[in-house]
């Protein structure tokens, strides 16, 4: 008992003398920030504001990164090493009494931080936001220092691990969104995005480790839990790997076995991921095989610099072998897993109500809020503006037509991606994604399902209510009504059509006829249909990028509308490019850019015998009804 | 009672230690000698656990010796390749150190610093590689350690130092009981202040003995005999090495030189025969050469 005390004593004295090592350090970091916080800018003008406070952050760590490195720095100097080694003092307490060195350092120095902005005006609030993610970063650091120091067999290495160290939660990251992509690749159906989106939402929580969450979020517990969490896993690390150290390797890279293998196989997958990119259009097998070969390569070369020997061993051979084959049996596996669900369409008659669209998320009624269309409730979708949830029993039968043929051939005229969400009669629902590859063919299979669908009232309402939904129409404000002519020479003018001069009732019966004759035509593709935000079918881009002859440019008139809807604070706009395609609108257009009364007179009368004639009609059915 | 008891250490796939048995007993001093390479350095180091040996163990006082053992607070370690940390010297280090050995003398400090006429105000950095050994030599000896381990402690220094260092040394085992194992080239020296040796080639001990039963085990004999002399064998001696200057013969022997004596004049008229002492150096030699260390010949084909 007597002995321990005796060496708690030491451990004490340790670090009190530990401490008094670093006045000098102290002194001139301190003297570093008072020149570059508070000389620099005053002499430049600029004031010291928030950004100073990032630079001082930026300045602690560096220091505290270099102290620290130094103070570590025994793990890389045999002789360094078997001095302090030989001395009757734990290696924890050496440990110890460098972090808490260290920490005491780093304090002081945020203490100044803090009263220069206090003193200089910053608000209290805007430096506490800075401090909150890069506090714990400075904590973490000087955990990691050590730990990495202890990994390896000299300084630069060590400087070079804990940046690595520090990122690795990054760097999986980048390798599990490399595996979503190989899922997406092969689960036909699945989107990569999502599925990523809802890992990383859900499981492998980016925010919290690295504090970011908290910065906006008032005082929680978890802040304090997760930093607990660092420091309890990060020292028991290190105290680990210091008992295990291979004393003998100092002046190697790296002194462990697991860490060189670790960061081989890390390597060799980030390399390769980060190439792959360059590969992204090309087919899934050649990018697996280029991972492969880059992979390989990769950790051949870290071998390399790692061993100092252009040789590679037997064991590094049979990890990366280990390596490839769970990359295979990854790859494979998602292979066959997904297999058994891509081909999952569901049938018409199970189905309630149907999602089709481009968006991968969809706004509120209000434009407040926007969810993901993957896990966006049925009623949201039903209320969202131009987001079309089909619930017409042909329509239904379309989209799940169109999906059959999806899953067949993914080949298009034009690259696009869509979404579909079935909620089934008994509540379930299904979500899928597709992404098609653009094909020279111009094949219209995939069309006919779209068409259909496009000619259909519930389309045409949901998509262009201000045209087709006179409820809609009824309670909306005008706030502004503008058309602009644009010439052969793409001159464009404002010519004085307003709403005051302009008889809405008759524009939107010719946009009606004219928008049911370009529909009824049946040309387009899938993304001028199938986008929620842009609702009214375009004519010019899609004529524009098939290039068909009408890509000529024509006379146009650009209608711009802004309306609001009831209580809805956010106004809502839209938007018409009338060519010579829409043919009643564009004479009507004309007709009142002419001025030309005459035929206006002849226009308003053929309009309100169009609506005589309708309600006649409809009279003469009712009581034909009542009649029979 | 300090105990390496098999240890075996590997770097990789070269084994740096194999089967390493020592004994070391308080009031001795233990003279670690062997071809440059051979692992001394390491062994100490596996004494202090700065390195870990793959198998065996270290036993002290009858107890295993682990790292972060308190142990160690009887153990003091002069490198060879001496670290003193930055701008320290040799008085700062002193007041260091004290908080590691309770038994650091100031009273011994002071007198070792004066009887080796050390500056101790002086940066340790700016000293001579003697002046470091001193230096480190003086604090060692102020730490009054119980296991003191000493690695090519006298390298450097001139004759008039290490007679010095010799005197303190041996002092110090006398009246403080102190086990200390020296690792050294200086074999002459070694010869006469080591209780007991060992020898170590290739991470191996070849030959551990008392210096007495070391010297009583290996002679040399010269003798000349009539006609010319061939080998001759006993149970009780083994001829290690012959050779012929002009007309006489000198033998090196492991065993009874009075069999060899006594058969060798039953075979031969013999005209000189003598006893030789034999020193550590010799011994070293010719053990080594019995590994087949150091036996080339420059001109041999």
């Amino acid at each position: 008992m007597e002995l321990k005390n005796t060496m708690k004593n030491n451990n004490l004295n340790l670090l009190m003398y530990n401490l008094k090592d670093k006045k000098n350090w102290f002194l001139v970091s301190i003297a570093i920030m008072t020149i570059t916080l508070i000389i620099m800018p005053i002499i430049l003008g600029s004031g010291i504001n928030q950004t100073i406070i990032i630079v001082g952050i930026l300045e602690i760590g560096t220091l505290m990164f270099l102290n620290s490195l130094m103070d570590s720095s025994y793990f890389h100097d045999n002789r360094k090493l078997t001095y302090y080694a030989s001395k009757p003092s734990t290696r924890m307490a050496r440990i110890n009494s460098l972090l808490l060195s260290n920490m005491a350092f780093v304090f002081l120095l945020l203490v100044f931080l803090i009263a220069i902005g206090i003193f200089s005006g910053v608000p209290f609030d805007d430096i506490k936001e800075i401090f909150i993610p890069s506090v714990p970063w400075l904590i973490i650091g000087l955990f990691i220092i050590p730990l990495s120091s202890a990994l390896t067999g000299n300084t630069i290495a060590a400087g070079v691990a804990s940046i690595i160290n520090f990122t690795i939660p990054l760097s999986l990251l980048a390798i599990i969104y490399y595996g979503f992509e190989v899922v997406g690749h092969f689960a036909l159906g699945f989107n990569p995005r999502i599925l990523f989106n809802s890992f990383i939402d859900n499981f492998y929580r980016m925010d919290i480790l690295y504090f970011v969450k908290y910065v906006n979020n008032n005082f929680s517990w978890d802040y304090f839990l997760v930093l607990a969490g660092w420091i309890i896993v990060l020292y028991s690390l290190t105290l680990y790997v210091v008992k295990r150290r291979k004393n003998e390797r100092t002046g190697d890279f790296v002194v462990s076995d697991g860490y060189k293998n670790i960061i081989s196989i890390l390597l060799a997958s980030l390399v390769p991921i980060g190439f792959s990119e360059m590969f992204y259009n090309t087919s899934i097998a050649s990018r697996i095989t280029s991972f492969i070969i880059l992979s390989g390569l990769t950790y051949y070369l870290i071998n390399a610099i790692l061993e100092k020997s252009f040789r590679i061993s037997k064991y590094s051979l049979k990890l990366f072998a280990v390596f490839i084959l769970f990359f295979g049996l990854f790859v494979l596996g998602t292979n066959i897993t997904a297999g058994k669900f891509e081909a999952t369409v569901p049938e018409a008659s199970e189905i309630r109500a149907v999602y089709l669209g481009t968006d991968n998320y969809i706004w509120s009624e209000n434009y407040e809020e926007t969810w993901d269309i993957h896990n966006a409730k049925e009623e949201d979708i039903d209320k969202s503006p131009y987001a079309v949830l089909y619930k017409d029993p042909e329509n239904i039968e379309a989209i799940v037509a169109l999906h059959k043929e999806v899953i067949k051939n993914q080949e298009y005229y034009n690259y696009g991606s869509f979404n579909i969400v079935y909620f089934y009669e008994n509540g379930e629902r299904l979500y899928r994604y597709y992404e098609l590859t653009q094909s020279e063919v111009y094949d219209k299979a995939k069309d006919q399902y779209l068409w259909k669908i496009a000619n259909t009232s519930e389309f045409k309402k949901e998509k262009m209510p201000f045209i087709y939904d006179d409820e809609f129409y009824k309670s909306i404000d005008l706030i502004s009504f503008n058309v602009d002519y644009e010439n052969q020479d793409k001159y464009s003018e404002d010519i004085g059509i307003n709403k005051s001069n302009v008889d809405m009732n008759i524009l939107r019966e010719k946009l009606k006829n004219d928008f049911n004759n370009v529909l009824l035509r049946g040309e387009g593709h899938l993304n001028y249909i199938l986008m929620d935000r842009y609702g009214y079918y375009d004519r010019y881009s899609f004529d524009k990028m098939i290039e068909t002859e009408a890509v000529e440019r024509k006379e146009t008139f650009n209608i711009s509308i802004n309306y609001n809807r009831g209580n809805i604070k956010k106004d809502d706009y839209i938007s018409f490019r009338i060519t010579e395609d829409y043919i009643e609108t564009f004479e009507y257009l004309k007709t009142l850019k002419e001025n030309d009364m005459e035929k206006l007179d002849e226009i308003i009368r053929a309009y309100s015998q169009e609506k005589e004639n309708a309600v006649d009609s409809v009279l003469s059915n009712d009581s034909n009804e009542m009649m029979i | 009672m300090l105990e390496l008891k098999s240890i075996t250490k590997s770097f990789r796939d070269f084994k740096v230690l194999e089967d390493i048995n020592i004994t070391a007993r308080p009031g001795e001093i233990y003279g670690l000698v062997g071809s440059n390479g051979c692992g001394k350095t390491t062994l100490l180091k596996h004494i202090l656990q700065v390195y870990r040996q793959d198998s065996g163990e270290v036993y002290y006082k009858g107890e295993i010796v682990k790292e972060d053992s308190e142990l160690f607070k009887d153990f003091y370690y002069v490198q060879d390749d001496l670290f003193f940390p930055f701008g320290s010297t040799l008085r700062t280090l002193f007041e260091y150190e004290k908080m590691f050995y309770e038994n650091m003398s100031e009273e011994k400090f002071n007198k070792l610093i004066k009887f080796f006429s050390i500056d101790s105000d002086k940066k340790l950095s700016t000293m001579s590689k003697g002046q470091k050994k001193q230096a480190a030599f003086v604090l060692a000896m102020a730490a009054n350690p119980k296991v003191l381990l000493l690695d090519e402690i006298v390298d450097g220094l001139d004759a008039v130092v290490r007679r010095k260092f010799w005197n303190v040394l041996i002092k110090e085992v006398q009246e403080n009981n102190m086990i200390v194992i020296i690792s050294s080239h200086a074999l002459k020296e070694l010869d006469n202040i080591s209780d007991r040796v060992g020898i170590m080639h290739q991470g191996k001990i070849i030959k551990e003995e008392n210096m007495e039963s070391l010297r009583d085990n290996l002679k040399r004999i010269q003798f000349a005999v009539e006609g010319e002399y061939e080998d001759i064998q006993g149970e009780n001696f083994k001829v290690l090495k012959t050779v012929k200057i002009g007309s006489v013969y000198f033998v090196t022997l492991e065993g009874k030189a009075e069999e060899f004596e006594q058969a060798l004049r039953e075979k031969y008229k013999v005209l000189i025969f003598s006893e030789l002492a034999m020193n550590l150096e010799e011994i070293f030699i010719t053990e080594l050469g019995g590994t087949g260390y150091g036996i080339e010949e420059y001109d041999e084909e």
